[in-house]
């Protein structure tokens, strides 16, 4: 009997207020994903791992100095990287290229809509609180990507784990929120409602699709060997799904294998969500800095747009939205600048553009990341 | 503000924006060739 209550004392006299704070921030995730339903999959499990990992003497994490699960877990699927890898195979298998096959010039848009990570790197910096790993994991956060702001902040930041995927995958379902008033306050009503033409995706040689993933992994990896992980995985997924003789295994990829890393990846990142990691002003800078990642990169793709325009003869003009679309959160992004079009014009549709432009932003984020891993080591070094 | 690491951010941020614009350029291009030689052959 006194051993029993020993053992329940042990748990309650660690119990400080920094874990009680921190149950309530995982408790307000839970909540954020069931309630309003920002993004469940992932917000869900990363709550209720901060709260596995927050109750004293947690055996989660560790037990009789032997690692717990969310331990193996993490030094399995986290510090390996793996975790990111194959959550990019399975969304390679969801994406459908082809809206951007049919409008290869929307790869522009994926570029352009990247901005936002650079210029949050450097606000990072500018605080003087990281370095330029750190700095440069911050800013991933714009890439909407959460595979690679995991990926990224995994080689160059693992203490700040926690807060980048949080920010991420947040800012992300908070798209709908974030992106008009940034479109809005760059655009004219007239920019709002101009035209765009389209041709229909369905001409699109079948070799062109199969060559695309391939020729796409070998020139990213030839010009950035960093890349091939991420890159090559995306475009492994993608091979799988147009290939069109593995429907089974493009299936499972974009079923079971989605579902059971995000799963595991998600209660991983809540395990790292301790309180003495989480609760410093830092976090509060790094929420902070995501959302300036979001708006930048917003801002970065919509004045991209405008400055094509200028050199863009009259009936090849872009509605400037566009360039909002180019950030990676897909189909959100796509979808928010359709629901603009359709506000100021209901007859105007640019949804097949603005997917197109968010395909590209898929591209373009992971590319983005992987010159930000080739580039940072290089520049430390040198 | 410690510049030197500033400006190790703005020789990230330069070569960061040049070499995702490039890439995705030529990923651009031979996109288009692909569908070229494609339609061609079609």
């Amino acid at each position: 009997m006194g051993e029993i209550l020993q053992e329940i004392g042990v748990g309650i006299l660690g119990l400080t207020w920094k874990e009680a704070v921190m149950f309530i921030i995982g408790g307000t995730l839970i909540f954020l994903a069931i309630k309003f339903e920002y993004e469940p999959m992932l917000l869900l499990p990363i709550g209720f791992g901060a709260i596995l990992v927050n109750i004293p003497w947690s055996s989660a994490l560790e037990f009789d100095g032997e690692p717990g699960f969310l331990k193996i877990l993490y030094n399995a699927g986290i510090v390996t990287e793996l975790f990111p890898v194959l959550i990019f195979i399975a969304v390679g298998a969801m994406i459908d290229f082809k809206p951007l096959l049919q409008n290869p010039f929307m790869l522009f848009f994926g570029a352009a809509a990247q901005f936002g990570i650079f210029f949050t790197m450097m606000f990072a910096l500018a605080t003087g609180q990281f370095d330029l790993k750190e700095a440069a994991s911050i800013g991933i956060i714009g890439a909407a990507d959460g595979p690679t702001s995991i990926f990224v902040a995994s080689k160059f930041a693992q203490n700040y784990l926690g807060p980048i995927s949080v920010a991420a995958y947040s800012y992300m379902s908070l798209v709908p929120l974030i992106q008009p008033p940034v479109i809005r306050a760059l655009t004219t009503k007239k920019e709002r409602r101009m035209r765009m033409s389209y041709a229909s995706a369905s001409d699109i040689p079948k070799v062109v699709e199969i060559l695309f993933p391939i020729l796409i992994t070998l020139i990213a990896g030839i010009l950035a060997p960093m890349s091939v992980a991420l890159i090559g995985a995306l475009m492994f997924g993608n091979l799988v799904r147009v290939c069109g003789v593995l429907e089974r295994l493009s299936l499972a990829a974009q079923n079971e294998l989605a579902n059971i890393v995000t799963l595991l990846l998600g209660i991983t990142i809540g395990s790292t969500m301790t309180a003495d990691a989480f609760l410093d002003i830092r976090t509060i800078m790094i929420l902070a800095m995501g959302l300036v990642a979001f708006i930048f990169d917003t801002a970065g793709g919509v004045l991209f747009a405008k400055l094509l325009n200028l050199f863009l003869p009259a009936h090849r003009k872009v509605n400037p939205m566009i360039g909002a679309a180019g950030i990676s959160a897909f189909p959100m992004s796509g979808r928010v600048v359709q629901r603009m079009a359709t506000k100021e014009d209901p007859t105007n549709f640019i949804l097949m553009q603005a997917m197109s432009a968010n395909v590209a932003g898929q591209l373009g984020s992971v590319v983005a990341g992987s010159m930000v891993l080739a580039l940072v080591p290089a520049i430390l070094a040198g | 503000m410690d510049t030197h690491l500033m400006t190790q951010g703005l020789e990230v941020m330069m070569l960061g924006l040049a070499g995702v614009f490039a890439v995705l350029i030529i990923f651009y291009a031979v996109t288009r060739v692909m569908l070229l030689i494609a339609r061609k052959r079609k």
